[in-house]
């Protein structure tokens, strides 16, 4: 357990000092301020209200599950697999202590770190934007459970962003594949609604299940056991790229 | 006992996936309370249009104020699909005033009352080849609501999901409820913006006498109930959605739409014309555009530009000659005065048959080549007329149109009164 703490230390240290951490913080603050904006403006020169106090943290988690977020976690998991792969830096992490495991499974945590704490900054902002478009309090308990649940499809996402970085050999086919996977499902979930079930990208709202006066709870179990599946899964069998791929 | 890693790895792969597949396919077969309300309209409405014999619907329609009823419309239509009539009384109550409605229709004749003096207006109807049109089509077969349902299938994401499904005694009934929350930011935007401007825009909101929206409009919630039948058939539906907004003055109104229909009598209900005995009635033919009246001699001037200025060269003439249950003949021929002579002098006879269209009085000539073409002529003005020669016709079941092909042509025809 040391060992395994040690690395997730030392892999949260290691992103601490990439630009992209801090660019990802600049893109989701300036987003935030740029909706706020586009809703303040709106309200006040058309009258239209387009998002109430709650839903506008509601408003900019959905835009940007689908931008920032997927976007961001992409280039940190790249990174941190195909990038370190790529230019011998993971030389030293596997010649160290730790197993390929407890390597694998501290830059996995890393990543749901990274997710957390970009999740965490959005809706700590977006609430504090919300107070300024509308005097109203927000519904500080909905926000804060749709923001847990929209962390669990990015994380699916994030670990079929490794795997990919796991097969590939350099970073930018690594990056290409990955956004071409997630335009890929994004498409196939507008093409063949049938088979929604099956692509994680259907879930990217899924917090909107609790968000209604009705709440369906056999639809939020079915999801998050589709989740939890795909989380196994993809955890499964980017272990066994990474373990098998060569320094 | 110890797995190997490769054995671990595997293992917790294959375990995964069948987490996966069946709560996927378990989701799949659940579906959603949305797809099975879209079936069961579907199912409701190929049932009401092709299936049944006869049915009733009794719709309400009514816009509040702050709770307060500011517009409302009811509809009883009883529809006999089997003998194709259909029969409704209408009551619009609008700025405090309530108007009514009765219209009656079946193969051979539509009959309307008028409220002010209780009196009746029957047309006998214009009969049409080969027509099989049914007394109501269903909607959802229409292309552009089946393309729309595909669009809407696949953005209305995990809204699908407020639709609640419950089944008691054989019926099925369905809730939805919208809350402010989940109704996504670009619907109320786009639903704030268009009842701004186009529902209850400045002027409307005037003629209504109602205050008009004006700033911090948004939805604040959508709700609905349908109950299914033992038979499929949504017998009752009920949608309410609500809009915030405050008026010139800052004062805060809620604004509401409530729609509720009822189906019954299916296979019960009698659609029979209304007994006119004693009853003041005025009696008018449907679809004859010309009859004798329009036999007579109709002109116009051919004119020229010259040096800017107009000069008369000549003039057209149609002579219609007979009208016989709304077959005209007659004829067309120019003019021209001395020194202007043309190149062509056009004259000829046109004939039109009745059941040629629907939508237009076609006419039929033979140009100077020899070469058969055809023509539109419809009534303008009270006693004129208005003739296009040598069009091209394009007619389909939902529209029609014309494309002239004659250039310099005057179409308006003034009657001669000799």
């Amino acid at each position: 357990m040391e060992i395994f703490k040690a690395v997730y230390i030392n892999e949260i240290f290691k992103i601490s000092k990439k630009k992209k951490i801090t660019a990802a913080l600049i893109f989701s603050a300036l987003s935030v301020i740029v909706l706020a904006i586009v809703v303040y403006s709106l309200n006040n020169f058309a009258g239209i209200r387009v998002t109430g106090s709650s839903e506008f943290s509601i408003m900019v988690l959905t835009i940007l599950s689908y931008s920032i977020f997927p976007l961001f976690t992409t280039f940190i998991c790249i990174d941190m697999f195909a990038g370190e792969f790529a230019d011998h830096t993971i030389k030293v992490t596997l010649t160290g202590p730790a197993s390929r495991i407890k390597v694998f499974l501290g830059k996995v945590l890393t990543v749901a770190t990274f997710i957390i704490g970009n999740l965490v900054f959005v809706m700590v902002l977006s609430v504090i934007a919300s107070l300024f478009i509308n005097r109203n309090i927000p519904n500080l308990f909905k926000i804060i459970i749709s923001y847990i649940m929209a962390f669990m499809p990015i994380f699916i996402f994030a670990l079929i962003v490794i795997l990919i970085s796991n097969i590939t050999k350099g970073t930018t086919s690594a990056f290409m594949l990955s956004i071409f996977m997630f335009l890929v499902f994004n498409g196939l979930n507008l093409v063949f609604p049938q088979i929604k079930s099956f692509l994680f990208t259907s879930t990217f709202d899924w917090y909107r299940l609790i968000l209604g006066n009705y709440i369906n709870f056999s639809k939020i179990l079915r999801i998050f056991l589709i989740l939890l599946g795909y989380g196994i899964m993809l955890i499964a069998a980017g272990y066994y790229l990474f373990e098998k791929k060569d320094i | 006992m110890r797995f190997s890693k490769k054995t671990a790895t595997i293992c917790a792969f294959v375990l995964g996936a069948t987490i996966l597949a069946t709560s996927a396919f378990a989701d799949i077969m659940i579906g959603s309370g949305y797809y099975s309300l879209k079936n069961s309209m579907k199912t409701t409405m190929a049932k009401l249009t092709s299936e049944v014999d006869n049915f009733s619907a009794d719709a309400t329609i009514s816009l509040k104020i702050d709770g307060k009823v500011f517009a409302e419309s009811t509809s009883n239509a009883k529809f006999d699909i089997k003998n194709k009539a259909k029969e409704s009384m209408d009551n619009n109550f609008r700025k405090g005033e309530l108007r009514e409605n009765y219209w009656y229709s079946d193969e051979n004749q539509s009959i309307y009352k008028n409220f002010d003096d209780g009196s009746y207006d029957v047309f006998e109807k214009r009969k049409y080849n080969n027509e099989t049109n049914r007394i109501i089509e269903n909607p959802l077969e229409d292309e552009q609501v089946k393309d729309a349902e595909k669009i809407l299938d696949a953005f209305v994401g995990s809204l699908q999901d407020a639709i609640q499904v419950e089944e008691s005694a054989g019926k099925k009934m369905y809730v939805g409820n919208l809350s402010e929350t989940q109704i996504p930011s670009v619907v109320n935007a786009i639903s704030s913006f268009i009842f701004k401007y186009s529902i209850l825009d400045e002027w409307s909101a005037k003629n209504l006498d109602v205050p008009h929206p004006k700033s911090n409009i948004y939805l604040t919630k959508a709700t609905g109930k349908a109950i299914e039948n033992e038979d499929g058939i949504i017998e009752s539906a009920i949608f309410t959605a609500s809009m915030s907004a405050q008026d010139s003055k800052g004062i805060e109104h809620i604004y509401s739409l409530d729609f509720s229909i009822d189906i019954k009598d299916v296979n019960s209900t009698i659609v029979k014309a209304p007994n006119l005995d004693g009853k003041k009635v005025t009696y008018s033919k449907e679809g004859y555009e010309f009859d004798s009246k329009y036999i007579g001699k109709y002109k116009n001037d051919i004119v020229k530009e010259e040096d800017n200025s107009f000069e008369k060269v000549g003039e057209r003439f149609i002579e219609i000659t007979s009208v016989e249950n709304g077959n005209v003949k007659g004829k067309y021929y120019e003019v021209y005065n001395a020194g202007y002579e043309a190149d062509i002098v056009r004259s000829f006879d046109f004939y039109s048959n009745y059941d040629e269209s629907i939508h237009f009085t076609i006419i039929h000539y033979t140009n100077d080549k020899g070469e058969k073409k055809k023509g539109i002529i419809h009534r303008t003005g009270s006693q004129n007329i208005n003739v296009s020669f040598n069009v091209t016709i394009d007619e389909d079941n939902d529209g029609y149109s014309y494309s002239n092909n004659e250039d310099g042509f005057d179409n308006t025809f003034i009657r001669i009164f000799e």
